[in-house]
């Protein structure tokens, strides 16, 4: 066996894939050969140095990118509902509050029909007054052209 | 994590248990960016192909089961579609200029020793095909079946490019090491 085949052998046993038998000789070899000694500590280095090095910082931005690249699709009813489904399917609505709301759009409505029509017809139980101004009283005064001057008659319309 | 959590796309893998897209992009988006990086050595490339394979794990949850099996598939398709990017493109990036150290924040540059960046420079040197077993094997530990599938190539192709890929490093990193080594 020459180095170069120790070597292959070496590096397989340092992932754990080599056959028993040629690491047990591999690593006698190493005992005597300062080539393959050097490779051995070389790569054991180089190891020990890529495994202590600290992940990258994932960028924010590709974050972002990816985020919103695998954001699922609207497709359904339910994705396009302002508001959470609960589980089950069940809308996530507030009834408190839901009643409240309905019961003042209710009343408002209401309210508004019953200015523009007034009382509901034939149920009328009291009279409808028209207001008529008074008018002012006038006076008329009648006069002729004879010759006597008599006192002019005078009446009041009402 | 930011505040707008994803939301989840429930898949149930055959061993019953159920995973989420929120979990495993939790889970594999650093180690898979980290790989994407030291591979096509250009930050825009390894943001595009991280970002295709999760896209892309998205729209094929259904069909892939298994945790590990979601490892290897993603680290696959970020292959693919660097080497793709990097055909198309036909860039070559200076040494250095896009180099992973330069991800890398100060506080991460304070705590990781001066050899780790020596290695991962040297590291970066090495021809694509060495580099990517280095990287699959040393940062992920993928087992050489992993490697041999993600690579599409053999098991014992993936044990010889490993050996030489160690021994070209070895050969770089000589010098280094007969400097601080005593005399």
């Amino acid at each position: 066996m020459i180095c170069e085949e120790y070597m292959a052998t070496i590096s397989a046993f340092m992932d754990g894939e080599a056959q028993p038998e040629a690491a047990s000789a591999a690593l006698e070899h190493i005992g005597t050969c300062a080539e393959c000694r050097a490779f051995f500590t070389s790569a054991m280095s180089h190891r020990s140095a890529l495994r202590h090095t600290p992940l990258p910082d994932f960028p924010a931005h590709l974050d972002r990118r990816i985020r919103r690249a695998t954001r699922p699709m609207k497709t359904g009813w339910r994705e396009r509902l302002p508001f959470p489904l609960l589980p089950g399917g069940r809308l996530a609505i507030p009834w408190p509050a839901f009643a409240v709301v309905v019961l003042y759009l209710l009343t408002a409505t209401l309210l508004a029909l019953s200015s523009l029509f007034g009382p509901a017809s034939g149920v009328s139980q009291e009279p409808t007054f028209f207001y008529v101004r008074e008018l002012p009283q006038v006076e008329v005064i009648a006069t002729s052209s004879s010759e006597n001057h008599s006192e002019p008659e005078r009446s009041v319309i009402q | 994590m930011s505040a707008a959590a994803p939301r989840t796309v429930e898949t149930t893998p055959h061993n019953g248990v159920r995973t989420s897209f929120a979990s495993l992009y939790e889970t594999f988006r650093r180690p898979l960016y980290r790989y994407c990086l030291a591979f096509a050595r250009d930050t825009a490339t390894a943001e595009d192909a991280t970002q295709e394979a999760f896209v892309r794990l998205y729209r094929s949850l259904d069909s892939i089961h298994g945790e590990s099996s979601v490892r290897s598939w993603l680290f696959t398709v970020a292959r693919n579609e660097m080497l793709g990017m990097i055909r198309k493109q036909r860039f070559q990036v200076p040494i250095g200029d896009h180099d992973v150290a330069e991800e890398d924040t100060p506080g991460t540059i304070m705590m990781q020793s001066e050899s780790a960046a020596l290695v991962r420079r040297m590291i970066s040197e090495l021809n694509e095909e060495y580099r990517e077993v280095l990287i699959l094997r040393e940062y992920e530990s993928f087992s050489y079946a992993e490697i041999a599938e993600i690579t599409s190539s053999s098991l014992p192709a993936v044990k010889s490019r490993l050996f030489h890929a160690r021994r070209a490093l070895a050969e770089r990193l000589r010098p280094w090491f007969a400097e601080r080594s005593p005399q």
